[in-house]
């Protein structure tokens, strides 16, 4: 190695030592308690709304004896983090890998508020954050609050219409007419097929689950970056879904959260669902109603449907670059490359439990990009994951992690999730992001990301697990994908669908 | 150590002194014609010209660059330049010279032109531009629209031929235009008789010239392929110029007119003549050659011991499995008819044939790899005391020829195998269906026509060893694997198991670097892990990143550029990764293009090598060099 890299080595470590100090300082117990509020959290006001009294909380099971010693408590909040925490100086974490325990913390405690029960009438609020037996004692198909959230069509997709405000649900245009008030609308078959990818945007293809179906996919956006992508009513120059104005005005910087003065920054959500059928434990899902979208007819009708996957990318301070987290529902595939011996009660649902057919790059085969209305011409995708969850580091590692949250939220569906990987930029701020226009390369260009590679979900990047799959579109990763769209701070959504 | 100088061999020739120019002073935007042409150039110094001299060895040893202190490389300037990069520079005389393929600033308002850049090394400062117009509707079928050449710098002219079919003559002072001459459409000022639009009125693109010129022995005659590879109706010819006139000297068409008897200079096919009689000494030949394509896409190679020029010819057209159907068997392309994926040896002189040399079939990596190509140029070079060229294909062969007969000595194919013979399914795949099946077997592959994306796409370097006794280097090539990215099929090279950089021993052809004992066997050495990124770089990390580009040696080290869009050193004794950097991101389309480097241009201490790059400016020259090079430049 050079003197050159010697000399980077030096710096990175030395930035990225001075970044953790910089992050917000949780309290440093070692065993968790249940919290009523946190000045690091988004607050929302309480809802007047709960009629019956629900389940009391569970308390939160002790953190392992591995975890770090300055480990934040775990919480039970509607209240969305608003910094991610920082490690003390007795965990003597020097590395980026060192510090993913607190980064898979904020993954979790972001998945928990956002999945939080959404309060009525409203978009994108709790209901009644601090108190967890509302999300313990949450109904079936209960609107979450990410759910709440406008979809990017009701930004993009309204032809010359203006987008309506956040908090309206009434759409000029709505492929569903029968939609009702605050009912998911799923349109998009398949990334594919998706408008963010119609550009010729190689190895993007449909998914089809064990049962025949098709995989819908969804994509939201809080109310910072909502407002800031539709502007100011008075200012047209502001209205960046128009690209005249988003070309004007590149590289744009949407608001990012800060824990001081608490502000909510911009969160941008990708969701992946399947049709629920007689075979399937709903349980073990989080389930909601929807409009299902079929390009072949172009009607709407009405199924339930499954998360399996969730992405979330939250712009939040000093990391410019966002902090990206990925979900899946545990039953997706099995839990490494081969199929487990003991495979969940209703079967995988994107693996038949066996070896055959070989996935050699996650997959066996990708179907044809047009839809096929007829189910049983449809061909299952056998599906195994390429890139394992980490286990590292020892003791805290993602999947050690994974076990705790687990573990804490049992008795909800939401224990049947996994944290796949969170992936940040490790030499965070704005000085330290080149992006592609001003020559910067990745992964250095976009804040140094970390890990590097092969931070993808099965569900919505099940063609990407590999860097050879995935070079057509930067790499298989979150941050290696979306430094790509870096003039539109990274949201591959606004870059592709202003128009 | 290490100081065997093949430039002392490039360096023969003496040549009258051109007139002093009188021309204007330089300006940003350079088009007034100069002062008239000298009789004869005197030749240039340094990486004067494609490759750094006639004979494309790639090898320089004035300089102080050293595996000793490569790591110490930096970048001095990054220049952008209105446009992508699709050539190697030329630099010389404390200069360098660049083409943009793609120019925004043309001044005609519409952003499609070309553009050549005169950049001060000490400064980084563009100091002269030469643009040209082309309309909206004028550009190559990759949509480029400027050059994609190394220009000639001799010691008063730049000398290149463009996109739009006309060979420039500038002064290499201000870059003014002396003279051009137009190969793609008659231009009578010039003795240039010939017509080559076949097929454009259908859609098909037009000649251009992806050809850098080179220089005969004195500088008074200069060669240059004109011609098109995806135009089935179109002919190619190897153009002779009068260096101080832009004349036409000869032409010769490398379209085999009859089965039986090889081409004679001068003979034009009739179709491509559109005023009968032509001037002399031209003549006619009526009919319709029995092949098209085969296009002199590479630089032509000059030998002035023999005085005579080697030029690399690509596929003929149709393919035999242009219409190929799933189903079908397969039709092997090779043989194929006439100067069709060869090298063509031709008499500097006269431009009378000498001798043809076609890659053989069983060179092919598989048996059905089409579109074979020879888009490379050939290397002349000492082989043990005998000259000798060298010349890879995009089939993955390196092949070594005698220069007389172009008899074939040694050969090697450098795409991977598995130690047991077997052909790797993941190293030049052939799907059937490119949408639906990226895994596909060395069955499927075997029986479906396919281009090799992972063979050779460009011009070796010749290490002539070091001048040690006992010789403590031995004598090696290096070529470059991998085209271009964006074949959704093979994006790149299999990077796991095919290096972007195959080194072998001249003699033997065998690896000249250490290999591990996998299978298949990989070197050792060229990647490190770069700590400060948390990554590795180098050979064997990075998905899609393919060599296509020519290598350069400067002393014990050399440098290879890929499409990731990387530089990198690696020294030559066993390839330890010295140094690299990342030029820019790849474009994915944006710019006309995917992401390239064409390699680098080494004279004294300076690196210098331009790319497509993601951008809105779409390309970028970056000059690296020791940490003080003004001290020995």
């Amino acid at each position: 190695m050079g003197k050159t890299l010697k000399w980077r080595l030096k710096v990175s470590v030395l930035v990225l030592a001075a970044a953790f100090f910089t992050f917000t300082n949780y309290s440093c117990r070692s065993q968790p308690a249940p919290a009523t509020g946190d000045a690091n959290r988004a607050a929302a006001q309480p809802s007047p709304g709960t009629t019956a009294a629900p389940p009391p909380a569970p308390t939160p099971p002790p953190y392992p004896s591995t975890f770090p010693q300055g480990f934040p408590a775990a919480v039970v909040s509607g209240n969305i983090p608003l910094a991610v925490p920082t490690p003390i100086a007795a965990d003597n974490v020097t590395t980026p890998e060192g510090a993913r325990p607190w980064f898979d913390y904020f993954s979790w405690e972001s998945f928990i508020a956002l999945n939080w029960p959404a309060q009525t009438g409203t978009r994108g609020v709790p209901n009644q954050p601090n108190d967890p037996s509302v999300f313990y004692g949450a109904a079936p198909g209960t609107p979450v609050v990410w759910g709440t959230y406008k979809d990017s069509f009701e930004l993009f997709g309204q032809g010359n219409n203006r987008p309506t405000p956040w908090e309206t649900y009434d759409e000029p245009v709505n492929p569903c007419g029968n939609t009702q008030t605050g009912q998911k609308v799923l349109t998009f078959f398949s990334k594919g097929n998706n408008p963010l990818m119609q550009t010729k945007e190689a190895f993007s293809y449909p998914l089809i689950d064990q049962q025949r179906n098709y995989v819908y996919y969804d994509i939201r956006y809080d109310k910072a970056q909502y407002d800031f992508v539709r502007g100011q009513d008075g200012d047209q120059s502001t209205w960046l879904y128009l690209y005249k104005n988003l070309a004007a005005k590149e590289p744009v910087q949407m608001p990012q959260s800060t824990a001081s003065p608490a502000v909510l920054g911009s969160i941008m959500m990708k969701s992946a669902w399947r049709l629920k059928t007689d075979k399937d434990d709903a349980s073990r899902y989080y389930t909601v109603s929807a409009q299902l979208y079929d390009p072949a007819s172009k009607t709407c009708q009405p199924a339930t449907v499954m998360l399996v996957g969730l992405h979330i990318g939250h712009k939040v301070a000093p990391f410019t670059a966002w902090v990206w987290s990925t979900f899946e529902q545990v039953d997706n595939v099995p839990p490494t490359g081969q199929p487990s011996p003991t495979p969940p009660p209703n079967g995988y649902s994107f693996n038949n439990g066996t070896a055959q057919p070989a996935t050699p790059n996650g997959y066996d085969y990708r179907p044809p990009v047009d839809f096929q209305p007829d189910p049983t011409q449809r061909k299952p995708v056998q599906v195994t994951r390429i890139n394992a969850i980490p286990t590292t580091p020892a003791g805290a590692s993602t999947v050690e992690i994974n076990a705790y949250f687990q573990q804490l939220l049992k008795g909800t569906p939401w224990q049947y999730y996994q944290l796949v990987v969170t992936q940040w930029p490790s030499n965070p701020g704005a000085q330290n992001v080149t992006l592609m226009e001003q020559g910067g390369v990745y992964p250095q260009g976009a804040g140094s990301a970390f890990p590097v590679f092969g931070a993808v979900n099965t569900t919505a990047e099940t063609y990407f697990q590999t860097q050879n799959d995935a070079a057509g579109a930067g790499g298989n990763s979150c941050m290696s994908c979306h430094y790509r769209a870096g003039q539109t701070d990274f949201s591959w959504g606004l870059n592709r669908r202003a128009h | 150590m290490d100081k065997k100088s093949e430039i002392a061999l490039e360096r023969r020739r003496s040549a009258p002194q051109p007139e002093e120019s009188s021309s204007p002073a330089p300006t940003a935007t350079a088009t007034l014609e100069a002062p008239p042409p000298t009789p004869a150039a005197p030749l240039g110094d340094g990486w004067w010209m494609y490759h750094g001299g006639p004979q494309h060895g790639g090898y320089v040893s004035d300089s102080d660059i050293t595996a000793a202190n490569a790591a110490q490389l930096q970048t001095l300037y990054t220049i952008q330049l209105g446009g992508p990069v699709l050539s190697v520079p030329a630099v010389t005389d404390g200069f360098v010279y660049v083409g943009v393929a793609n120019y925004h600033d043309t001044q005609d308002g519409t952003g499609n032109g070309g553009a050549l850049h005169k950049i001060e090394l000490a400064s980084g400062t563009i100091v002269a531009t030469f643009s040209w117009n082309l309309g909206q509707d004028n550009e190559d079928i990759h949509s480029f629209t400027g050059m994609g050449t190394t220009p000639a710098v001799t010691s008063d002219r730049v000398y290149f031929g463009a996109f739009n079919g006309k060979f420039y003559c500038l002064d290499k002072e201000t870059l003014n235009l002396v003279w051009s001459t137009d190969l793609r459409n008659p231009d009578t000022k010039h003795n240039q008789p010939v017509s080559n639009i076949n097929g454009v009125a259908a859609g098909y693109p037009p000649a251009v010239m992806w050809s850098s010129p080179v220089f005969n022995a004195d500088g008074s005659r200069l060669y240059v392929g004109c011609g098109e590879g995806e135009n089935p109706q179109m002919y190619s010819f190897v153009f002779c110029l009068d260096a101080a006139s832009g004349d036409v000297v000869w032409i010769y068409c490398t379209n085999l007119f009859c089965t039986n008897d090889v081409n004679a200079p001068n003979v034009l096919p009739e179709q491509a003549v559109p005023v009968i009689p032509p001037p002399a000494p031209f003549s006619i030949f009526k009919g319709e050659p029995i092949v098209m394509g085969c296009s002199v896409w590479g630089s032509i190679a000059y030998d002035a011991e023999s005085d005579r020029i080697y030029c690399p010819t690509g596929n003929q057209q149709p393919e035999p499995d242009g219409n190929w159907q799933p189903g079908q068997p397969v039709k092997p392309e090779l043989p194929s008819p006439g100067f069709s994926n060869g090298l063509l040896s031709l008499d500097a002189a006269t431009g009378q044939f000498h001798a043809f040399f076609q890659v053989p079939p069983d060179s092919n990596y598989r048996d059905s790899d089409f579109d074979i190509d020879v888009g490379s140029s050939p290397v002349i070079f000492d082989d043990a005391g005998q000259k000798a060229v060298a010349i890879p294909c995009k089939n993955g062969s390196l092949f070594i020829l005698d220069p007389d007969t172009l008899t074939l000595r040694r050969t090697r194919q450098l795409l991977p195998k598995m130690n047991d013979g077997t052909q790797i399914p993941t190293v030049d795949p052939h799907p059937v269906d490119s949408n639906l099946d990226p895994h596909v077997s060395n069955d499927v592959s075997n029986a479906t026509p396919g281009e090799n994306y992972s063979g050779a796409f460009n011009t070796p370097a010749f290490y002539p060893g070091s001048d040690d006794n006992p010789q403590t280097i031995s004598p090696r090539i290096f070529v470059a694997l991998g085209g271009p990215n964006y074949h959704s099929p093979s994006p790149g090279i299999d990077y796991e198991t095919t290096p972007f950089m195959r080194a072998v021993d001249a003699a033997t052809l065998d690896d000249a670097w250490p290999l591990d004992g996998g299978d298949p066997p990989k070197y050792t050495k060229p990647f490190i892990h770069d700590d400060a990124n948390g990554i590795y770089a180098g050979m064997y990390q990075t998905a899609g990143e393919s060599g296509l580009s020519s290598p350069a040696v400067v002393n014990d080290v050399v440098v290879c550029t890929t499409s990731k869009i990387s530089i990198y050193a690696f020294d030559v004794r066993d390839g330890t990764l010295l140094w690299h950097d990342d030029m820019g991101m790849q474009t994915d389309g944006y710019n006309g293009g995917y992401g390239y480097c064409l390699g680098a241009a080494v004279c004294k201490n300076y690196v210098v090598a331009g790319a497509l790059v993601f951008g809105r400016d779409g390309g970028v020259l970056r000059i690296y060099g020791l940490p003080t090079p003004q001290a020995s430049a």
